[in-house]
């Protein structure tokens, strides 16, 4: 009677992670596809049926890519204008979500509100008016002016984050450091920022995908062939020379993606626990 | 005078000098993230909040004209605007309908007793860190009339009877593609977010029903969805405003064709200012899709109060 109890568990449970290793196949596939259609020969890949496994495996593809230094530009446009950005939201979201964490005052919450609801605004009304301001102000093609939009865009839910990091710590370490004679920043940067390295490292990914991300903006801002970052050299090199080749867009698109996807592996701990922190709050 | 009175006061009790400054030194610290908003968001609302009224083409950059409602007038009367609310509402609600089922039911399945959960985790959010450009080229590629993998995949499973299914030239599928790449980069995201939901709800409610005898049905319908009802609220909201706002999949995926099938308020008002450069027609386009979003957000504000609230 017992054993076979056992054993229909033990069913289940093989038919429980048939499933999910199934889902995951599925969800992943795109990506798999991605990557042997970037490691294929053109002629290969534009042929029936489709070469599921990978055959005749070339790097072809990217040296095309690296080959090209305008290419490469897109590569550093994106590398500098997610890191500004990153740079940019720490220091406008660390003393913001302090602040919201720990004092009260007049119109805290209707300055909090008017931070959460800029998501909601059409980016495209937005970017408009921008466009013309940008124009007036000089900020056109240059890092400045893309790196200010991603930065305020990345913002909302930055100071979010960071402020149910900062809601974690007992107000007890605050008051400790100030008997010690810490003043508020010596309370902030010596005090309670070392202890809230997960949220900030969280903060820092999560900004770096979306700068990274960023398309409508970057296509607005950046006119210049040399200022363009990844995103839309991509979208505009398939529109180009890449029409039909296949393969190297492909390449490009692994080459574009790699450097997230590893970041995300690397730090996957504190992104996770960082997304999920903001919005489980009991 | 009464500056003076304040400080004897607070030379008298520390506690209250302490307290008053503390106001306006958190008010300090979120002068840099009111700044950039001001400057960022603010000002260019305002700006096209009043440009919608205005004749404003790239040849009168400098100096737009009141034109007596005319964007609107021609947005209503040549019918196209309606469109473009149709068109989006059925984008946004296909898609955070199919992800918040699916991301449910993933959720549901890694959160029972499951060894290397978080390893699968992780696994099932690597597509949402793929870059929406690179979604979009990856879907046209496998959507690919003639060499594309899922066409080949459909011939073979018997679902199309040609292999040459042209994804781009009904709007019902092109509708579909974006659909199912948008879903495909968001699902992960709210998955991982009902999981997190699901995983602080209390364990012992769990077991107690279980003991009860409640089938799984009743569970989920009773314990796991009320419990995780702020969560789910606040994931789907964040979905809605995401997929309003989204341009990226759809225009390197459709370029909002064939005609104006997959044309979303976001498209039309991008391509109006600059691709047209009316930008007058542009910011009409985007001023209605804005009053629309705060008629949804008062209506959920209205519904769901705490909810919203808990996510703010």
């Amino acid at each position: 009677m017992q054993t076979y109890k056992k054993k229909r568990v033990s069913i289940r449970s093989i038919i429980k992670y048939l499933t999910v290793i199934i889902l995951v196949a599925i969800l992943l596939f795109p990506i798999y596809w991605m990557v042997v259609s970037s490691v294929t020969p053109s002629n290969f890949l534009m042929s029936l049926p489709p070469h599921l496994l990978p055959i005749k495996t070339t790097l072809i593809n990217y040296s095309k890519i690296f080959a090209r230094p305008q290419y490469v530009r897109f590569f550093i446009n994106s590398f500098v204008v997610s890191g500004g950005t990153v740079l940019l939201v720490l220091v406008i979201s660390i003393p913001a979500s302090y602040s919201f964490s720990r004092f009260n005052f007049a119109f805290k919450n209707a300055i909090m509100t008017s931070i959460m609801s800029v998501q909601m605004f059409p980016i495209v009304v937005i970017l408009i008016s921008l466009y013309t301001f940008y124009l007036q102000w000089g900020l056109i093609n240059t890092y400045r002016g893309l790196i200010l939009a991603d930065a305020v865009f990345a913002l909302p839910l930055a100071i979010m984050l960071m402020k149910s990091f900062f809601d974690t710590l007992p107000k007890s370490l605050d008051e400790s450091a100030r008997i010690d004679g810490a003043g508020r920043f010596q309370t902030l940067f010596r005090v309670l920022l070392p202890l809230t390295l997960p949220g900030i490292i969280a903060v820092g990914i999560y900004t770096f995908l979306s700068s990274w991300d960023d398309f409508l903006m970057a296509l607005t801002i950046m006119t210049t062939d040399t200022m363009k970052t990844l995103p839309v050299g991509l979208a505009q090199s398939f529109m180009g020379e890449y029409a039909h080749d296949y393969g190297g867009l492909m390449a490009f698109s692994v080459a574009g993606s790699l450097p997230i996807v590893l970041m995300f592996i690397f730090f996957q701990r504190y992104m996770i626990e960082g997304l999920t922190a903001g919005a489980v709050k009991g | 005078m009464k500056k003076n009175a304040n400080n004897l006061s607070n030379d008298r009790t520390g506690k209250i000098r302490f307290r008053m400054n503390n106001s306006f030194f958190g008010f300090f610290l979120t002068v840099p993230a009111l700044i950039v908003l001001v400057i960022v968001v603010a000002l260019p609302i305002l700006k096209g909040i009043y440009v919608s009224f205005c004749n404003y083409t790239i040849s009168n950059l400098k100096d737009p004209v009141w034109n007596n409602f005319k964007n609107y007038i021609k947005l209503f009367e040549k019918k196209d605007i309606f469109g473009y609310f149709l068109t989006t509402i059925i984008f946004v609600l296909l898609t955070v309908v199919i992800q918040t089922v699916l991301g449910l039911a993933i959720a549901l399945l890694l959160n029972t007793k499951l060894r290397g959960r978080n390893v699968f985790r992780g696994l099932f959010l690597i597509p949402w860190t793929i870059p929406s450009v690179v979604v979009a080229l990856l879907w046209r590629w496998m959507l690919h009339q003639q060499f594309g993998v899922i066409n080949y995949v459909l011939h073979k499973a018997g679902i199309t009877d040609t292999v040459n299914v042209s994804w781009t030239l009904t709007g019902i599928l092109a509708m579909a593609s974006i659909i199912i790449a948008s879903v495909w980069k968001q699902l992960p995201y709210m998955m991982v977010m009902l999981l997190a939901g699901m995983q602080s709800v209390d364990a012992s409610l769990i077991e107690a029903a279980k003991i009860d005898g409640a089938a799984k049905f009743k569970l989920l319908w009773h314990i796991i969805l009320p419990s995780i009802r702020a969560v789910m609220v606040s994931s789907i909201w964040v979905a809605i405003m995401n997929n309003f706002q989204m341009y990226t999949i759809i225009y390197n995926m459709t370029g909002g064709g064939p005609v104006d099938a997959t044309t979303t308020l976001s498209i039309a008002a991008y391509k109006s200012a600059f691709q047209s450069y009316d930008f007058g027609r542009g910011a009409a386009i985007g001023v209605l899709w804005l009053t629309l979003l705060m008629i949804i957000t008062i209506v959920m504000n209205h519904s769901n109060r705490r909810a919203v609230n808990d996510y703010q």
